[in-house]
């Protein structure tokens, strides 16, 4: 209450006071002393950023639908509100209850990006919770790690008391279970529960590992200070996506989110096999939701929230087994009730041309196309299976359409990477201004856009390019000039890029071991936070805290990492082999190509684990 | 086709969302009880729902009115019990009016409304009456679309301004519609800076009790069938 009061009075101080508030409708309100467990669930970022998350209204449910759990949501203040709070004295809050974080049992952080693992130090310790989980004591709520970034869970591995690897919806109802029964024996003693935590797989808990380094500081070897923890951490995989639990009921935001509409998850995991790309190998196999499972819960989502916009959400819409019909009768309800229907990562097909002219009948917004590299050569290299004819062939269904403005998103400093994938990239430009210029002969005064949007390549963790090194700064900037430079002559053509150094940070922490958590804090201690906020992010900062610690940061992003039989993350079992990882890496040096999985088994080994329901559904 | 006018109250904490939060707010609340908004022509299409007058940032209310157009005719306490039932903490539908269709927009009506404030210090009711009596209340105001000020006159905006019982705070009576506006912490600031002490707006709890026509009666007291 007296938070409340305190919050009532201070935020017409700060920006956006709505994200602060909680009381959206559909948010969920207990008695937080007649429960058992009160949880808070923890996004490292904004308000704004955190509400668009769909894993957060999964979670918020799965806790939720149990009686005596209550969990709450957490939000990193902004840099005005956090100001305030330190200056008020209020300590970091629940948005439901205004509750203390640090009066809840546990605490779970969710792990979306790497840029965001400072937050998680700023929002502990505005919660006067100690940051190392050694020097926190019984009284203080369990802190938890989950999401994509704890697949490789070392560089926040001292934070935590445990951590979920994999899917989250049956993992944590299991840790609820325990930690009441734990609760009832009155038990509070932390590494007791820890060690029942033994019996639930999924769950890392660092306290009971030790690596021991070289002197070149790569890895020799995993010890183990308690005998009963598991070798390897096998990540969760939910197997039926039909019956896993969805949000029906979403929370609606009282004030404008970075996507303010109704989302349907239609499968899990993806079967191509970009070598680049890390959802592809940790999220692997492919599990589908079933077309009237999907719909069946849009039509509990649109009428229990009053969205007016849909969106699919997948690693790639158009390798959804039933997307006709699924599409067909979405665009029926949508007409029905006025919702509108939005569909990204969708393959250019002829398919998709008909759908999306559909829907975007009046208002053509843009088309976004990834090939990802410039050249057939570098796209066999990252196994991204789109040729040129592809994606000229869907340029010019585009223009013929109607539309005029064309997004293409690649990658720079991939593996083999030389000036003329540059160039590459660079030609499709400018076929495609040619295949613009040829349609529209003779008519003037029409606008075509074509923005080349360019990434800095990270070798992330899990990926068969996880033994490749960056590009350094160097390199990166010489690349975005000499794109800049060629580009500049395209007339109707833009550039974006992302900033060379947030990237080096990205790959540093992506690839780190258990050392790199005190450069974090240092970071941190130096005023790092929102570092993937552009206006936030300082470099300077963050190479001081390297120096500070004594850590050659480019041991990381070098390659030097991964000169190791052993790898930092190397603890976490995918399913997929490393021996499949680095046969993966082989072909990529040789340009070679490996087809879908849905063509035929590609033995990467998680089938050893889990059913492949996809498994050569094409062959 | 039928046009209805909602009276609602905004307490709590979600004073602090804005007035597009509000209308999108509104319009899903609208969206998800299936009831059919009527929408306006033309190639951006909106639907037909305005709000009597907008409310600041900040301020509470127990007055507030929303009026809107259907396709279908529904029962008015309908109306009102389906809305409430999709309405976040804080907003209650008090009333529902059926209004004739060919009736002058609400916004249009609204001259004055009434405001109780809170503030955390006792206030002289002689001062308020010293500060009435002024021939000219000048404030500076920032003009429309402009970044620079203007001086005006707000005591002809002024229907009534006295302490509240206890003292520890203002009822006030001002101008409000798009014609000529008083935002009530223009008159405390300039109150405040009148007799001498700093307005720090944190300390002053502003809750809108009702709108009015220019005869000051309530705007549900009339144009209703």
């Amino acid at each position: 209450m007296v938070l409340t009061e305190i919050l009532n009075k201070q935020l017409p101080k700060v920006e956006k006071p709505g994200r602060y508030i909680g009381g959206e409708l559909n948010s969920i309100n207990k008695d937080k002393h007649k429960v058992n467990i009160n949880f808070g669930f923890a996004f490292p970022d904004t308000y704004e950023i955190g509400m668009s998350y769909l894993g957060l209204q999964i979670i918020y449910k799965v806790l939720n639908d149990i009686d005596d759990v209550f969990c709450e949501r957490i939000f990193a203040p902004a840099s005005d509100m956090e100001e305030m709070m330190r200056k008020e004295n209020i300590p970091l809050f629940t948005l439901e209850t205004k509750t203390p974080v640090n009066e809840l049992d546990m605490v779970g952080f969710t792990l979306q990006y790497e840029l965001s693992f400072t937050n998680i130090i700023n929002m502990l310790d505005l919660a006067g919770i100690p940051i190392k989980s050694k020097d926190r004591g019984d009284g203080f709520p369990l802190i938890i790690g989950g999401g994509p970034c704890a697949f490789n869970p070392e560089p926040m591995a001292e934070i935590f008391d445990f951590i979920i690897i994999g899917d989250g919806e049956d993992c944590l109802p299991q840790i609820c279970d325990l930690y009441r029964e734990h609760k009832n024996k009155g038990d509070v003693n932390r590494n007791d529960f820890l060690s029942t935590l033994l019996n639930v797989e999924g769950i890392y808990i660092p306290e009971f590992y030790k690596p021991i380094y070289r002197q070149d500081g790569t890895i020799q070897s995993i010890e183990k200070s308690k005998e009963s923890a598991p070798d390897r951490i096998k990540k969760r995989v939910v197997t039926d996506l039909s019956k896993a639990t969805f949000p029906t009921e979403p929370i609606v935001p009282l004030i404008e989110i970075v996507h303010d509409r109704s989302v349907m998850e239609i499968f899990r995991g993806c079967t191509r096999g970009c070598r680049f790309c890390q959802a592809g190998m940790i999220y692997r196999p492919v599990r589908e939701r079933s077309k009237d499972c999907a719909i069946d819960l849009i039509k509990k989502q649109l009428a229990s929230t009053g969205y007016d916009e849909l969106s699919l959400l997948s690693l790639s819409t158009s390798d959804y087994s039933e997307l006709k019909p699924l599409v067909m009768e979405l665009m029926e309800l949508g007409k029905e009730k006025n919702v509108a229907l939005s569909l990204p990562s969708l393959r250019l097909d002829s398919f998709s041309f008909e759908v999306l002219n559909e829907i975007q009948k009046y208002k053509k917004t843009g088309l976004t196309f990834a090939p990802e590299a410039g050249t057939q050569r570098l796209r066999d290299v990252i196994n991204k299976s789109i040729t040129d004819k592809d994606i000229y062939d869907a340029m010019k269904h585009a223009i013929s359409l109607g539309w005029t403005n064309v997004k293409l998103y690649f990658m720079i400093g991939l593996p083999t990477e030389t000036f003329e994938d540059l160039d590459g990239i660079v030609e499709i430009a400018r076929n495609i201004m040619d295949i613009y210029y040829d349609h529209n002969k003779g008519r003037k005064n029409r606008r075509f856009n074509i923005t080349v949007s360019v990434s800095n390549f990270v070798p992330k963790p899990h990926t068969p390019f996880q033994w490749c090194a960056q590009d350094t700064a160097d390199q990166f900037n010489e690349k975005h000039s000499y794109l800049k430079e060629k580009i500049k002559k395209l007339k109707g053509v833009s550039l974006n890029y992302h900033n060379t150094e947030p990237s080096l940070i990205e790959a540093y922490l992506a690839r780190g071991d258990r050392r790199i958590v005190d450069v974090i804090i240092k970071a941190w201690e130096y005023g790092c936070k929102f570092d993937s906020w552009r206006e936030h992010f300082n470099f300077d900062n963050w190479m001081k805290a390297f120096d500070d610690v004594g850590i050659d940061p480019t041991f990381y992003s070098s390659g030097k990492v991964t000169n190791s039989d052993v790898l930092p993350w190397d603890i976490i079992d995918t399913g997929v082999t490393k021996k499949y990882l680095f046969k993966e890496y082989e072909k990529a040096l040789e340009e070679k190509q490996t087809h879908d999985c849905r063509i035929s088994c590609t033995a990467c080994g998680v089938n050893r684990y889990v059913k492949c329901e996809r498994e050569g559904t094409n062959g | 086709m039928a046009k209805y006018l909602f009276k609602f109250k905004k307490l709590g904490l979600i004073k602090y969302i804005s007035h597009l939060d509000m209308i999108r707010l509104f319009h899903r609340a609208f969206k998800r009880m299936e009831i059919s908004l009527s929408y306006s022509q033309g190639f951006n299409p909106r639907p037909k729902m305005s709000f009597a007058q907008p409310l600041s940032l900040g301020f509470t209310s127990l007055g507030e009115y929303l009026e809107f157009e259907t396709n279908k005719i529904y029962n008015a306490k309908d109306l009102k019990d389906m809305l409430n039932s999709a309405m976040p903490d804080g907003i209650e539908i008090t009333d529902c009016w059926q209004l004739d269709p060919k009736s002058k927009s609400i916004a249009s009506i609204v001259k004055w409304a009434s405001y109780e404030i809170q503030c955390d210090c006792e206030i002289e009711p002689s001062l308020v009456e010293k500060f009435l009596n002024q021939e000219k209340i000048i404030v500076l105001k920032r003009q429309k679309k402009k970044t620079t000020m203007k001086e005006i006159d707000i005591k002809p905006m002024i229907y009534e301004f006295k302490t509240l019982e206890d003292k520890k705070g203002m009822y006030a009576v001002v101008r409000t519609g798009s014609s000529s506006n008083l935002n009530p912490e223009l008159l405390l600031k300039a109150f405040f800076e009148y007799i001498g002490k700093e307005f720090r707006g944190e300390n002053c709890n502003i809750k809108r009790l009702d709108l009015f026509n220019s005869e000051f009666e309530p705007i549900s007291s009339q144009i209703l069938t």
